[in-house]
């Protein structure tokens, strides 16, 4: 998995540990964890750009778009606050509801 | 029991990609100039499809994002130049601070060329340094005539207040004094050692064959020197050589080049580029030079 600037700040492998206890095809697992990574990075980018203003959200992308992490940052830093709690929380929520959705198929195919 | 777990992909792919263009469409509506400007943007970075990479595996690079133009970089017009000078070149220097390649190094030229309106080059008449993208070290001032002491070196008590302790080299530059004397101390020369670099002229290519050729060359040669983390730019000449490459530095800077650049020596060092500047006529001034 790509290594993104808040991937320390959030964890959803434990819906990953999930579907692997389904008995979906390595394909299907496959096809589902894009979405679910996808789905994060969006929200987590919206998230942040939430907290800039429209001059720091250009050079905020600009520097995701070059993986500079340190830069990334050192603008989080700067100009928001208590951006990590705000990742962190929203990707919570988002991973809730993917074990939401996960247990309602579940019981589904019971 | 294969069908009951097909269903659940089926299911699960259906809600979660609903999921997914819901987020989609949240962060486009929210934030669509700053996304439209990187779509923009993206189309003159040299990278290529650097807005593509943003946004990886989502649907957000499902073609919208894709690009991959060789052209010079020249960025948006909603953010300041200087911003602009620093994201460019962030998506042309390595990650990890060594020696350019041949793109990069043309890419930053570029660059650097149309951000500060100076025609500069990593290779001037066929002459180049060992590099042109480096850790930058603090050198100390230079003996600009014999005689010349901290006590006699600063023009007003303010530059001395700021620029005294970092004290005088105790031999001469590798040129040797910069005038005769005193008297014959003039404008020109007080700039060159106030805005002088030291770079490793040994390490040139050819260096061992033709040294006294690029010597000749290399002394007092017009250099822009950039910070590329804050974009800003000196215009200085090279007035000694060094650092010795166990220094792990590959260039050094006068106390007032590093000021200006704000760039420190030790644990806190920092990399610059330094292109030749074509400037046959000897119009562009030394010292500071802003974005254009």
């Amino acid at each position: 998995m790509k290594q993104h600037f808040y991937t320390h700040l959030i964890e959803v492998d434990s819906v990953y540990t999930v579907l692997d206890l389904m008995d979906l095809t390595t394909e299907e697992k496959n096809d589902l964890i894009v979405v679910v990574e996808s789905t994060v990075h969006h929200v987590v980018i919206e998230t942040v750009l939430s907290e800039l203003s429209e001059d720091d959200k250009k050079l905020f992308l600009a520097h995701v778009v070059h993986d500079r992490h340190d830069q990334v940052w050192k603008i989080l830093n700067d100009k928001t606050r208590n951006i990590d709690k705000k990742i962190r929380r929203a990707i919570d929520k988002l991973k809730n509801e993917f074990h939401k959705d996960i247990k309602k198929v579940k019981n589904k195919s019971k | 029991m294969k069908n009951k777990n097909s269903h659940s992909y089926i299911h699960l792919k259906k809600k979660w990609l609903k999921k997914q263009s819901k987020a989609q469409e949240k962060l486009w509506v929210n934030h669509k100039p700053a996304l439209e400007w990187l779509h923009d943007s993206s189309r003159q970075f040299i990278a290529g499809s650097v807005a593509g990479l943003l946004l990886l595996a989502s649907p957000l690079s499902t073609g919208l994002f894709s690009n991959s133009q060789n052209r010079p970089a020249l960025l948006a017009k909603a953010i300041e130049k200087k911003d602009q000078l620093t994201i460019a070149l962030s998506s042309v220097l390595p990650k990890v601070v060594s020696p350019l390649n041949d793109q990069q190094e043309t890419a930053a030229g570029q660059i650097l060329s149309q951000i500060f309106k100076v025609r500069v080059s990593a290779s001037l008449d066929g002459k180049r340094l060992n590099r042109s993208y480096g850790y930058i070290g603090k050198e100390q001032h230079l003996m600009r005539y014999p005689g010349d002491t901290i006590a006699t070196h600063f023009e007003t008590p303010e530059e001395a207040r700021v620029f005294a302790e970092t004290g005088m080299a105790p031999g001469k530059g590798a040129w040797g004094y910069f005038t005769r004397s005193k008297n014959e101390l003039s404008q020109t020369d007080i700039l060159r050692e106030k805005y002088y670099i030291a770079v490793q002229t040994f390490l040139a290519p050819s260096w061992q064959s033709s040294s006294s050729d690029l010597s000749a060359f290399f002394k007092y040669r017009k250099m822009l020197v950039v910070n590329p983390d804050n974009g800003k730019g000196v215009v200085a000449v090279i007035g000694d050589a060094g650092p010795g490459t166990s220094t792990g530095k590959h260039l050094g800077g006068s106390p007032e080049v590093m000021t200006y650049l704000e760039r420190e020596d030790g644990a806190a060092k920092g990399p610059v580029l330094y292109f030749f500047i074509d400037d046959p006529d000897n119009t562009v001034p030394l010292g500071p030079i802003n974005v254009k």
